[in-house]
């Protein structure tokens, strides 16, 4: 299946009078964007605003962020939400590079995510560098929290595709394109090059920490082989709202770094075979069936190695190890990709599980490692949260309305697809 | 016969009863984890995993942790449980400190939330909360620590 990535490079957003794009400047009628995106009466109240890189402003806290992209048919992107659950995965796919739409929401008191535009925060967010469309939306009072968290999850899909279409009259800057080989043809290359597979961990323990395959609820499946164009394409949608330094936010999926790492260097390092995705349930017998599947369908398909990232700590450390050893057992190479719940200092033991055939790791940064944020001109969100983590735990409001938080609160800060900055090195 | 038990310092666990499974009450996260970990040396084998979903470690004060009641050592079990404690012992010193925040900051029902909605992964169907809302709301919601 061939996916065409037009990209149109964004330098600026603004709100107008109408939807349009020239010279750089995508200009979006705010009006008419939030009476489209509206989709449930429990909705109270919906604000959008754009931030650019630089500006002296926080957002917090960010519930999802999503990249504007469309089919240039108008059908498939984010199949089972928005597009037809058949189209997803080829033909051409239209992308506002360089902007997103974040959404903000206060679905539980102890929320974090923070997205600072400027000064050392933004050194540890990717999306301090994308031009973002802000969303802050509230809810009626008594809405359940699963209820909130798919109004608010719902809203970003619609916010994307609706800001990408009005890329569909541009002529794109560049496109990529992407030809991922079928299994039998990754299979019958004439090369000595190993096969690699690529196994896909979905965060998916129930209320806000879930994750959507196809608008199907991640721990209602087994594991199962996935394109990586349909990936591109919206098929893996965040429901996860609570970790914020490594939960998978729909950006990132979009743009899995694993996966097109993957591709640009297939058949030349080796031959890039299958992804195959997976959950992290909370039952352990969930976790043991889950893990003997996508190990034996590794050996079914006949991998030498594989990529293995998780998403989130704790309770999924257990199923990122279930799956290296029994990958490992059947003969079959893993390279783990993790954060590390190191301590302040880093010198703890980084994650809640071990084995001995974990003998090779990538780190995505230490989640408990302590920053200053300055205070910033304007915060963007909820004030209810902006009260907690202000004066929420151990002193962490400093006088001059600085904050001092460890790594953890911050978006996608230590991303375990490796869409961060942060590693480790050995001296 | 097998007995699934849990192990709980969740309030809005405090009013449920049933026949199904047995509940055992405990005061702190800290005695949640260590009568897990007796139970798994009697030859209990956990059910789900001692450890909460992606929550900073030991951030929520309230845990839940289900067993089955068993004849021999799960040496698997006892492992997990462990670590968990190793890692309570790492992170775990705030605890106090944490939770008397949590309430403050008017938390304690999110928090126990969270856990009902893991454990609840563990029940049979029929005691599926999420779905139960006679329940939830009127049983469990009394006891949720809500100010």
């Amino acid at each position: 299946m061939k996916l065409d990535l037009e990209r149109i490079e964004v330098d600026r957003v603004v709100f107008g009078q109408e939807n349009s794009f020239a010279d750089g400047v995508l200009t979006i009628d705010k009006e008419d964007l939030l009476e489209n995106i509206r989709h449930d009466h429990r909705i109270t109240s919906l604000e959008a605003e754009i931030v650019h890189p630089g500006e002296k402003v926080r957002i917090m806290p960010v519930k999802d962020v999503v990249e504007p992209r469309i089919k240039v048919d108008k059908n498939g992107m984010f199949p089972g939400f928005i597009g037809k659950e058949s189209q997803a995965g080829a033909g051409k796919t239209r992308v506002f590079s360089g902007t997103a739409v974040v959404t903000t929401g206060n679905v539980v008191g102890f929320q974090e995510g923070i997205i600072d535009m400027s000064g050392p925060g933004a050194d540890y967010t990717p999306f301090s560098q994308t031009i973002n469309v802000v969303l802050t939306c509230e809810v009626e009072e008594g809405t359940e929290e699963h209820i909130h968290e798919e109004i608010l999850r719902i809203l970003g899909l619609k916010a994307a595709h609706y800001i990408a279409e009005i890329g569909l009259d541009v002529e794109p800057d560049k496109t990529e394109s992407f030809d991922f080989k079928s299994i039998a043809q990754a299979r019958n290359e004439n090369n000595d090059l190993p096969l690699v597979g690529y196994i896909y961990m979905l965060q998916s323990q129930g209320l806000l920490h879930d994750t959507y395959v196809y608008g199907v609820d991640a721990k209602e499946i087994l594991p199962t082989l996935i394109s990586p164009a349909k990936v591109m394409d919206g098929a893996i949608v965040s429901g996860n709202c609570v970790s914020a330094c490594d939960k998978n936010s729909t950006y990132l999926h979009q743009n899995n770094p694993v996966i097109e790492e993957l591709y640009q260097r297939d058949g030349q390092d080796y031959n890039f075979v299958a992804t195959i995705i997976t959950n992290e349930n909370v039952t352990l017998g969930d976790k043991e069936r889950s893990s003997t599947m996508v190990a034996e369908m590794a050996e079914s398909l006949g991998l030498d190695a594989v990529i293995i990232n998780e998403e989130g700590f704790g309770n999924p450390d257990t199923d990122l190890i279930l799956n290296c050893k029994k990958l490992e057992q059947k003969g079959i190479k893993t390279v783990l990709i993790t954060d590390e719940y190191a301590g302040r200092d880093g010198s703890s033991q980084s994650l809640a599980d071990a084995a001995v055939e974990a003998d090779a790791v990538v780190t995505s940064g230490n989640a408990n490692e302590v920053i200053e944020l300055p205070a910033m001109e304007r915060v963007i969100g909820h004030d209810r949260y902006a009260d907690n983590i202000a004066g929420g735990f151990e002193g962490s409001l400093q006088e001059d309305g600085s904050i001092r938080v460890e790594l953890q609160a911050i978006t996608g800060s230590t991303d375990q697809m490796g869409y961060t900055k942060l590693s480790a090195k050995g001296y | 016969m097998e007995e699934l038990i849990i192990v709980t310092n969740n309030p809005r666990l405090q009013a449920v009863e049933n026949r199904d499974f047995r509940i055992e009450r405990m005061a702190s996260l800290q005695q949640v984890l260590q009568r897990s970990r007796d139970l798994v040396h009697q030859g209990a084998k956990l059910v789900s995993h001692p450890l909460a979903g992606s929550l900073k470690p030991w951030q929520n004060p309230y845990r839940s942790i289900g067993l089955k009641s068993g004849e021999e050592l799960d040496f698997s079990s006892l492992k997990i449980m462990e670590n968990a404690l190793e890692k309570y012992r790492i992170f775990g010193r705030k605890q106090d400190v944490l939770k008397r925040q949590a309430d403050q900051m008017k938390l304690a029902e999110d928090f126990s939330r969270i856990d009902l909605e893991l454990i609840t992964n563990v029940l049979p169907e029929k005691h599926s909360f999420k779905k139960n809302n006679a329940v939830r709301g009127e049983k469990i919601e009394a006891g949720s620590g809500k100010n």
